[in-house]
């Protein structure tokens, strides 16, 4: 660490570690030990703004560095969030999906596990009034065209039972099937398009 | 060609993206079967399913058997707690963890967390896991050390910043003599017979003769300790201060680590937890658990005050959810023994389980666990300690039906609570073991030394493997990481209790000797009483 360091230096490393993720499109793991000592930093330059007794000009500083800090760590989680959100979209609501990829699993923070948990509750619940007519999950950059679709197996998932019969996927080969009934497997990459 | 019914569980599972093979859908059939659930009613009821097991951290893409079954049994078991589906059931939530059977996390200093090892566990262990057993001992320390304030410099500029010791590594010493440095690392003897501290760059000796009196603790060979002190031209550190690292609570350390399931047995979220804890305090408030420490079963007097207890509980009808005996279930040795001595051992727990068995109503409603102390007849002296062996304990495993046979060390998992059950004559083994300096201290100090020491080490043993045995695969099981709710360090020691950190530690003392003592841990008020 260098000694010409000044206030909000840490705040605007997170900043940076935002945009590097958002750049690379990677999510990256939470950084706990920089949100710490930016909250401590917080701390600290609250007490230094309680101790004078008559308001002098520093504490103007001080206290544009605070709301700055704020600011910072705001955007920060809100970057996270919106990470998560898409990241929660992109997998078409299989929440074990992701929870259960320990790679990604590592990269969060236990809160973010608990937001999850309950976005994916939200969402459930807000489907149920619909899901027989609309599946709100599906993609919407690419609408199907036909009710019907021409798919290759990327990964075994064996014996699948859908509305019209069972089907047993195995790697390598190729069903046309109902849209319907293996949406999910195409988002989740069992499945692909042909 | 589906029927309506297949046809709903379908939909209502493809709903939470799952997809179903042809077991699970038979399966799901078979449970609307059994519970004539009406056709109308059939979606609620897939959905509540197809819910809970969503929430699992296992569940797959294609709904596996195994896991529908738990959830399907869990569900059932919430139903059966009450009409009041209210009310908690303390049994679901009532778990006693074996310590082979917790999964090895590993701290990983490259990522910064917490890695599961995939590598079989041995009791030989390898040459890897001996190293890697020191090492995340180390880590862990280090790593709460680091967040913690007092020693993470403050991150405004101000001239105060260069006169802060941060934490050095003994790599960071070589041709910096005269200057000061702040050290973490084990206390340990090396080749020439001299104290040095090791950490994991290197070691350095120590010169304890300037040290006036250390920091409050016991500071035994194997612990980790900070040393401040001035590096001199002979490479010897010259010690002014030494002092036991800080210890993290509870809470801060789930708040980091909260999504690693230390104990294998389901996670449960922080806000999970804080709910479990007011409903505890609410509804369980009447919920005990007992903890007897040597109950020496070849004293005749051992079997008349367990009646007594059974008797008082039976009278006040204060039936205490768990009943945990600590060895040693004999008073003397008998691994040098004969034929007859084995015979006689046998029997004791033979009329112990007799004496269980005439009480019909305790037999039914409360656990047993065993814990096995230093004399009883295991596998080997080396910890974990493996449960009592099997041949001696056929008639209380026949008698009685929710009994346990627990390693030593062994936790209990209560809703969010944790609870370590640990024999072990530890007060008598960390005194004789320590270096450099002697506390000088008695009584009330001397437990408050003890209990903060194997706290702050965040390890039940701090003492190298040559004075006390440890499985290195096994290590883990040991580890006090994040800080548990409570920890029996069942002792020959006098009884005790104290909290430290908001981690309650107490020694329910020998049963026999103190006219039939025991503890009672209340989970409501995480606190216990004496019995």
């Amino acid at each position: 660490m260098t000694d010409t360091r000044q206030f909000g230096d840490l705040a605007t490393q997170l900043i940076m570690e935002s945009r590097r993720s958002t750049l690379t499109d990677t999510l990256l793991k939470y950084n706990d030990n920089l949100v710490r000592s930016i909250i401590r930093e917080q701390r600290d330059l609250e007490k230094m703004t309680e101790t004078g007794q008559n308001v002098t000009p520093a504490m103007l500083i001080y206290q544009t560095t605070i709301v700055r800090n704020k600011r910072c760590l705001l955007a920060y989680h809100k970057h996270r969030l919106d990470r998560l959100r898409d990241m929660y979209w992109a997998a078409g609501g299989a929440l074990p999906h992701i929870l259960s990829n320990q790679d990604i699993r590592s990269k969060l923070s236990p809160h973010e596990v608990d937001f999850l948990r309950q976005y994916s509750t939200s969402v459930m619940d807000y489907r149920a009034g619909f899901s027989n007519e609309l599946d709100i999950t599906a993609s919407i950059t690419h609408p199907p065209k036909d009710l019907h679709v021409l798919v290759h197996v990327i990964r075994d998932c064996g014996v699948i039972q859908t509305e019209l019969g069972t089907i047993d996927f195995q790697k390598g080969q190729r069903f046309m099937v109902r849209r319907a009934d293996i949406e999910h497997l195409i988002v989740q990459g069992y499945l692909e398009e042909v | 060609m589906a029927d309506a019914r297949q046809l709903t569980i379908i939909k209502v599972f493809r709903k939470y993206s799952h997809s179903l093979g042809p077991d699970a859908l038979q399966f799901l059939e078979e449970i609307l079967e059994s519970h004539d659930i009406a056709d109308d009613d059939v979606e609620f009821s897939v959905e509540t399913i197809a819910r809970e097991y969503n929430k699992q951290d296992d569940a797959t893409m294609k709904v596996s058997l195994d896991i529908l079954r738990r959830v399907y049994d869990a569900l059932q078991d919430q139903g059966n707690a009450g009409e009041a589906e209210e009310l908690l059931d303390p049994n679901s939530h009532l778990y006693f963890v074996d310590a082979f059977e917790m999964p090895p996390w590993h701290w990983s200093q490259e990522r910064g967390t917490f890695e599961k090892s995939s590598s079989p566990l041995t009791v030989a262990g390898s040459a890897d896991s001996r190293i890697a057993a020191v090492r995340n001992r180390l880590h862990i320390i280090k790593q709460s050390i680091l967040r913690n304030e007092h020693f993470s410099p403050s991150t405004l500029p101000s001239r105060d910043r260069e006169h802060l010791v941060t934490l050095k590594s003994t790599k960071q010493l070589l041709g910096r003599a005269n200057e000061r440095f702040l050290l973490l690392g084990m206390l340990v003897h090396n080749k020439e017979g001299k104290l040095c501290v090791e950490d994991a760059d290197g070691s350095v000796e120590l010169d304890l003769s300037k040290m006036d009196e250390p920091g409050e603790g016991l500071y035994t060979e194997g612990c980790f300790a900070l040393v401040e002190g001035e590096y001199t031209e002979d490479g010897i550190l010259e010690v002014v201060a030494m002092g036991q690292p800080p210890c993290e609570d509870r809470e801060t350390a789930r708040s980091i680590y909260g999504h690693i399931d230390f104990l294998g047995q389901g996670l449960t979220s922080l806000l999970e937890d804080s709910q479990f804890a007011r409903r505890i305090r609410e509804e369980l408030s009447d919920l005990y658990f007992f903890f007897l420490s040597d109950v020496w079963l070849d004293n005749p007097q051992t079997l008349v005050g367990l009646q007594k207890m059974f008797d008082n509980c039976i009278e006040n009808n204060f039936i205490p959810k768990v009943i945990v005996m600590c060895g040693n279930f004999t008073s003397k040795s008998i691994s040098q023994g004969g034929g007859r001595d084995i015979q006689r051992y046998q029997e004791n727990f033979d009329s112990l389980a007799d004496l269980i068995a005439s009480y019909p109503q305790i037999t039914r409603e409360t656990r047993f666990v065993f814990v096995p102390g230093p004399l009883d007849i295991t596998g080997s002296g080396a910890l974990p300690r493996r449960p009592i062996l099997s041949t001696f304990t056929t008639n209380l495993r026949n008698k009685i039906p929710k009994v346990y046979f627990t390693s030593n060390p062994c936790r209990l998992k209560f809703f969010g609570q944790e609870i370590v059950i640990f024999r072990e004559d530890t007060m008598a083994r960390m005194l004789r073991n320590t270096v450099g300096v002697k506390p000088n201290v008695t009584g009330e100090d001397l437990r408050r030394y003890l209990v903060q020491s194997i706290l702050d080490q965040s390890h039940l043993t701090p003492l190298t493997t040559h004075i006390q045995p440890v499985l290195p695969d096994f290590d883990h099981a040991l580890r006090l990481y994040p800080l548990p709710t409570a920890v029996i360090l069942a002792d020959k020691y006098e009884k005790y209790k104290l909290t430290y950190s908001g981690c309650h530690v107490f020694n329910p003392g020998n049963f026999v000797g103190n006219s039939f003592s025991f503890s009672t841990y209340c989970p409501a008020e995480r606190s216990s009483e004496e019995g």
